[in-house]
Parts: structure tokens; C-alpha cells; sequence
């Protein structure tokens, strides 16, 4: 009897515990917001000329690989945490890469590792779901009209460029992550990382077309770090 | 007892038979000797192109395209698993057929025992070893296969086979293929090495992979690794046999057979007279053999046979060389132009050297008959002056006077002292300008080290004319050798021979050319 009562103790206090270092720990956060932002002449946005499949594509499209606002922001920048461990959120549906229009959209998409990925087909046409990666196994597959929808699940964190063969100018990346502490930026190049752990940390900004840079940020507990980051053309 | 014994011996023998025929499909196991096995062809037959780390960076690598494979990246092209990646079967069966459409030849007049070698030295030059995972069945909607991919047994292909096929066809493969097939849809392609490539065209008969149902199959629910061509797991189970089926029925066997590098015997028959002319009766006494031809640099506008006869009398071998080429490029004297040619390689011993061109220490003998040479001989010398007329004039034009009228700069001569003309001088048979012979005799040794033979053994005599879009090029030369590196033609003997075209329209010249493998020149007795 006695022992059913210690035992019943000890397990009450473990979770008294846990309650209240995990409640400890999210006081032990802040947020990271900024945005990232273009320096120099802002560029014009390159046209590209749709050769195939007019009736679906359409004549014209605009690249997305640098999308910079007047104000200088820059689109679909990923900001993340380094050398930071934990889970990425799960979403309720799965992440979505949809082809329509022949266009990938979104442009960059970030997905939590080991989680399905669902690719969706609306165009009616071919389209193929090739992907550039060196830690995921490479994969290459036929989406005919009919194949409205695959799913596809990417283990290991990496940014994979997703190609479409038979429509040369498609592209997006998806950005396959293993933490939490990750954001794109919108359209005016804003972003947020919420519930990072407070201290110094180091940040990385990733572009498609301008590179990779890091930069170190101070965290305070139940504060907002606000950070501009800059980025240009080497 | 007799018929007992008979019986035994009946047993016996197909005992005997049964352990044959499982030694020949069975692979022999990997093992050490298997793998110095594997190292010592390699060093023979495949450094040239895959270099000799297997990192395709190889002397010819250059010139080739596709380019080889890389062996330590180890992205096998043609691989017959859910998890594209390639079964030892899928690269012992690429080293025994090769790669039609690139310059990878086959190697299947290698015996059985040297290709698994091979199969198993590449596998261990690998950085990552090649796993395929366990077998796992498919969903399904095809997706989430793992291992090889069992093919299903091969449904009937009737009219209602016929139309799922068009239909298929239409939604998943016309957009790269072409709607007839003609590898006419989306043309700017790149490989996962970043080289262009194009879809193929299905109606040439080239297959990369083996063209056979069951491997057609796998390419296409696999797809190609690499390439742009995509994994189709949802046609896994009928769908797949209905496109094998039509892809198929776009080309003829003969057209696949045709790409296949093959190995031939040429029989050089005895004949009482040999013939003068490459367009004389006499070669109708040789059966021709139609020689299966492969371009380095890999084009869909190629020549794909050559056609060899071959005669001898006891004292001289006369070779024909017979294969269509749509123009008759006789004179590369501006910078741009280049000329046709046409060679013949032996090898001086019985087992012979690479391929192309022989290795160090291993020479090769090479007759090479070009149509310029051939111009020369007949009517007249080509000259610059032929293309650009009036080049020759060396003073400040009068312009009072007509071109021809000009003063000309005192130009070379066959009267000139050959002294002072520094290649004929030299005895350089290329500055010769009293060629009697439109072939040159020469020596090789790997690449770049082609040099003519001493040219009073040079004994070569050929003959090419051109007509009705083909060439007929006739070799002709005593059979016993004249120097150092020559081949001896002995009657009798079987002496390894290889031929090259160039089209000097499509921009061949030297490294640029269509390429049979070894093959057996058997002179009779």
C-alpha cells in the first residue's frame, strides 16, 4: 500500500516538475522580427517568354528568383536558427506545392522533416516533380493531367530545388527543416521566428540568387529582437 | 547392364548440361580475384574514356557525349528498381550491350566471367555502396515500391490495349517525346551533370536501356536517373506494357539491332584476280558485312553502317569500304571546311589493344583514305587558289588592271628546290605534292599520338569514289608488311580490324568521327 503511494508521489512530482521548467522555458524566449532587405539598384524583374503549352501557361511569365519590393523587401528569403535542436511544428494539412498555371506556387515552401509534402497537379497537362538534392534521395516523377495529386515525404533537412523537366522555366524550393525556428519573408521582406530561446544566436538568411549569410542576434526573454538584414548582389 | 549403363551416361550427360547452363545465367560471386580480375580489364578496356580513378575524366572523356559515367558518383543511368538504383544485373547487362546512343560500345564478346569482374571492380570505386532496399510491393497507385520491380505478366495488345496507349502516351509522354514521337517536345533540357540533353526520338530505334519488353518496362515505371526522364509509378501493372507496347511498335528491331556496337567476321575470300576499282565485279565474289558505326560525339544525322568486303590473291588484300553520306566534302582548305575520310585500323597481335586507337606500348597500324587526297589525284591538286582565286597576288593592286592582269608572288613549284620546303622536305607525306596515294600509312599508340609510317613504307594504295550519296573506298596492300608497325596479313590467320568514317559536312575531323569496335578480318588459306 505504502509503496503504491510513493510511487504515486514520485510520478506526481516529475510532472510538477516538468510542468514548470517547460513553463520556465517559454518565459526563456523572444521573438526574432525584421525584415531582409535589397541593397543597390533595385533590379527589374526578368520577363520569360512561354513557348509550350500557351493554352495553360499562358505567354508570359515574371521570375520569381529575386522579387524585390519598392520599399526594398525581398520576397522568399528563409531566415533560420543555427545549431538549435527541437520540433518543427506540425501543420494540420500537409504542405503544399501546387502546380498551376505552370507555375509552382508558393515559390519557396518550408516543410518540417520526415512530414508528407502533397503535390498538387491543376494544370491538366504533364508536369514533373524533379528534385535537385544531395541528402534526400533524389526524386524524379511523371504528373500527367490525370495524376491530380502525389504525396511525397522528405526526411532529411535540406534546401532542394524542385524542377519541372517538360516546363524549363518552373522552379521552387522547398525548404526541408528539422527545427522549428525558421520564417520566410512576405512580399515586404518582414519575417518573425517565434519562442526563440533567449541568448545570443546566430541566424542564417537565406536567398536563391544572393547567397547565404549569417549574423548573430541577442534574444531577450518576452522581447522582440527587431533585425533588418541586408542583402546584395556579389 | 548396357542400358543401364546408357542411362547413366544419359544422366550423366544431363547433369553435365544443366550445371553448363546454370554456370551461364548464375553470376559468379564477388570475390578477390574476381575484383584484380575486374582491375586488370578495367586498366585495358576502360581508363581511356572513365579514367583510371573512374571519375569519367578519362583521355577521351573530351571527346565524347554523352559523357561516360562517373563510377565514384556511381548515378547509374539505367537501373531496374523502385529505388533507381542500379542491380548488379542492370550493370552487367549495360557492359554486355552497351549504351546505343552514346560511345559506350558493347562488350559482349567478353567472356562472361571478365564482365562480372567488371560489375564488381566499378561497384567497389564507389564512395557510397549501391543499396536497394527490400522488396516492398507498390500501393496501389504505383507509389512507395521499394526493391526491383516485378513486371507483371505481359497482357495482349489489342485494339482496346491500343487506344489506353495513345491515350497515355498523349497525356504523360508526348510533352518531351513529341506527339508523333519524333523526340520533337521540350528541347532545352539539362542532365543532372548540368550537359544539355534532348528527349530521344523513338522513332531511330535508339535505346539507351535495352529495348526488350521487360526492360522497356522498368525504364519506363523507373524512369532514367539523371535524366529528365521521370519515374511513372502510376503506370505500374497494365498501363506500363500498353506504352512498352506502343513505344515499341515506333521503331523495327532492325533499326535497334543497328545501334548495338557488335562484333562481325569479315572473311576475305581468295580470289584469282584482285579487283582495280572499288566499283568492280569482282568484289560481288565477298559477301558484304553491313558494320554497325557509332559517333564519339553522339548525333542523330549519322552514318550507321559501313559495309565491308574483303579479297585477297595470296599476295596483296583488297578491303572495301562502302557507307552513305549525303555530301561530298573533297576539300578543306578554308578554316571551316572539313574534309570526308574514311580508316582502317588493325591490331599487330591477336588479342588486340583498346579499341580506339591501341594504348602505349600497344601500336595499332591505321590506312586512312581522305576524299581530299583523293581530289588531289584527279584532275588536279587542290589549292587555295581553287576557293579563293587571285589569292596569290602579292603586290599593291593596280587598279587600272583586271585581276588577272596583276603581277602573281613568285609561288612554290614542283620545280622548286624541296629543300627549302620545309614538310617535303622533310619527307613529310602530308606536304607531298606528288602523292601517288590518296591513303596515308600510319602508327598509333593511344591518343594524340597518331604519326605517319617512314614513307618508303608507305605501300598503301587506295582508290574512293563518290556517287549516288554514298562513298566506295577500296584499300589495297601487299600482304606481307613493309616495316616496323605494320600489320602482317597472313592467309590464314584472323587479325583484328576496326573502321572510322568522318563527314566532314557534320564538322568531323580527327577525334569527331563514327567508330565501329574490333572486329575479325578471317583471311582464308
Amino acid at each position: 500500500m505504502s509503496r503504491w503511494l510513493v510511487g504515486l508521489l514520485v510520478v506526481a512530482l516529475i510532472y510538477g516538475v516538468s510542468v514548470f521548467s517547460r513553463s520556465l522555458a517559454a518565459d526563456a524566449t523572444g521573438t526574432i522580427t525584421g525584415r531582409v532587405v535589397f541593397t543597390g539598384e533595385i533590379p527589374q524583374a526578368k520577363k520569360i517568354k512561354i513557348t509550350k503549352d500557351q493554352e495553360k501557361c499562358g505567354q508570359e511569365k515574371t521570375a520569381e528568383d529575386l522579387v524585390v519590393a519598392p520599399d526594398r523587401g525581398i520576397k522568399n528569403a528563409v531566415v533560420s536558427l543555427v545549431g538549435v535542436k527541437g520540433t518543427p511544428a506540425k501543420p494540420e494539412t500537409y504542405p503544399t506545392i501546387d502546380q498551376k498555371g505552370c507555375t509552382f506556387s508558393p515559390h519557396v515552401l518550408i516543410a518540417p522533416a520526415g512530414a508528407p509534402v502533397d503535390i498538387v497537379n491543376d494544370d491538366g497537362i504533364l508536369h514533373n516533380f524533379h528534385t535537385i538534392s544531395a541528402k534526400n534521395a533524389v526524386i524524379n516523377k511523371a504528373q500527367p493531367g490525370f495524376k491530380k495529386k502525389m504525396t511525397e515525404t522528405f526526411s532529411q533537412a535540406e534546401i532542394i530545388k524542385i524542377t519541372c523537366d517538360a516546363h524549363g522555366w518552373m522552379s521552387v524550393w522547398l525548404v526541408v527543416t528539422d527545427h522549428p525556428y525558421i520564417a520566410a519573408t512576405d512580399v515586404t521582406g518582414a519575417f518573425k521566428i517565434a519562442n526563440v530561446p533567449a541568448g545570443a544566436q546566430k541566424i542564417e538568411i537565406w536567398h536563391e540568387t544572393l547567397g547565404k549569410i549569417t549574423k548573430e542576434v541577442a534574444v531577450k526573454a518576452g522581447e522582440e529582437a527587431k533585425v533588418t538584414i541586408e542583402l546584395s548582389k556579389k | 547392364m548396357k542400358r543401364i549403363f546408357s542411362l547413366g551416361a544419359a544422366a550423366l550427360l544431363l547433369l553435365l548440361t544443366t550445371g553448363i547452363e546454370t554456370a551461364e545465367i548464375k553470376p559468379p560471386p564477388s570475390s578477390q580475384k574476381l575484383l584484380a580480375l575486374g582491375k586488370q580489364i578495367y586498366g585495358r578496356q576502360c581508363v581511356a574514356c572513365h579514367g583510371a580513378g573512374g571519375r569519367a575524366d578519362g583521355e577521351a572523356a573530351y571527346l565524347l557525349y554523352p559523357k561516360p559515367r562517373d563510377f565514384v558518383a556511381a548515378n547509374y543511368r539505367l537501373v531496374s528498381t523502385w529505388d533507381r538504383v542500379a542491380t548488379d544485373q542492370d550493370l552487367f547487362d549495360t557492359i554486355t550491350r552497351g549504351m546505343p546512343g552514346s560511345a559506350m560500345p558493347s562488350w559482349g564478346h567478353l567472356p562472361m566471367e571478365q564482365r562480372w569482374a567488371l560489375v564488381y571492380y566499378i561497384k567497389s570505386l564507389a564512395e557510397k555502396p549501391l543499396t536497394i532496399k527490400a522488396q516492398k510491393k507498390p500501393a496501389e497507385d504505383g507509389s512507395g515500391g521499394e526493391g526491383l520491380i516485378q513486371v507483371p505478366p505481359e497482357p495482349p495488345y489489342d485494339t482496346a490495349a491500343k487506344t489506353r496507349a495513345l491515350e497515355l502516351y498523349k497525356d504523360a509522354c508526348a510533352s518531351c517525346h513529341g506527339a508523333s514521337g519524333r523526340g520533337d517536345g521540350t528541347q532545352d533540357q539539362v542532365d543532372a551533370e548540368g550537359y544539355p540533353t534532348r528527349p530521344r526520338n523513338l522513332t531511330s530505334g535508339v535505346f539507351k536501356g535495352s529495348p526488350d519488353p521487360t526492360s522497356l518496362y522498368r525504364h519506363i515505371v523507373a524512369g532514367i536517373p539523371g535524366s529528365p526522364m521521370p519515374m511513372s509509378d502510376w503506370a505500374y501493372g497494365q498501363d506500363a506494357w500498353h506504352l512498352v507496347h506502343y513505344v515499341r511498335s515506333l521503331s523495327s528491331d532492325t533499326q535497334r539491332e543497328r545501334v548495338e556496337m557488335k562484333k562481325f567476321a569479315i572473311p576475305a575470300v581468295r580470289v584469282k584476280t584482285l579487283p582495280d576499282h572499288p566499283e568492280s565485279g569482282i568484289w560481288r565474289l565477298a559477301s558484304s558485312v553491313n558494320l554497325h558505326l557509332m559517333p564519339l560525339w553522339w548525333r542523330s544525322n549519322r552514318p550507321e553502317e559501313v559495309t565491308v568486303r574483303a579479297v585477297h590473291d595470296g599476295k596483296e588484300l583488297a578491303i572495301l569500304m562502302v557507307w552513305q553520306d549525303d555530301t561530298n566534302d573533297h576539300t578543306a582548305l578554308r578554316p571551316q571546311d572539313f574534309r570526308d575520310a574514311a580508316a582502317i585500323q588493325f591490331s599487330l597481335t591477336a588479342n588486340p589493344p583498346f579499341f580506339a586507337m591501341g594504348t602505349t606500348g600497344a601500336p595499332v597500324n591505321i590506312w586512312m583514305w581522305k576524299s581530299e587526297r583523293q581530289a588531289d589525284l584527279e584532275p588536279a591538286f587542290q589549292e587555295l587558289e581553287k576557293i579563293y582565286p587571285n589569292l596569290g597576288i602579292d603586290s599593291y593592286p593596280n587598279l587600272t588592271r583586271s585581276a588577272v592582269e596583276q603581277s602573281h608572288r613568285n609561288a612554290l613549284t614542283l620545280e622548286s628546290d624541296k629543300t627549302f620546303v620545309t614538310g617535303w622536305g622533310a619527307g613529310n607525306i602530308v606536304s607531298d605534292p606528288q602523292r601517288k596515294s590518296p591513303v596515308e600509312d600510319l602508327s598509333a599508340q593511344g591518343f594524340g599520338t597518331l604519326q605517319a609510317r617512314p614513307r618508303i613504307d608507305q605501300r598503301v594504295d587506295a582508290r574512293g569514289v563518290y556517287g549516288a550519296a554514298s562513298y566506295r573506298v577500296m584499300f589495297r596492300r601487299s600482304l606481307k608488311p613493309a616495316g616496323k608497325d605494320a600489320v602482317v596479313l597472313a592467309p590464314g590467320t584472323t587479325v583484328p580490324v576496326a573502321f572510322a568514317v568522318w563527314n566532314g559536312s557534320a564538322g568531323d575531323r580527327d577525334g569527331k568521327k563514327s567508330v565501329t569496335i574490333w572486329q575479325d578480318l578471317k583471311i582464308a588459306k
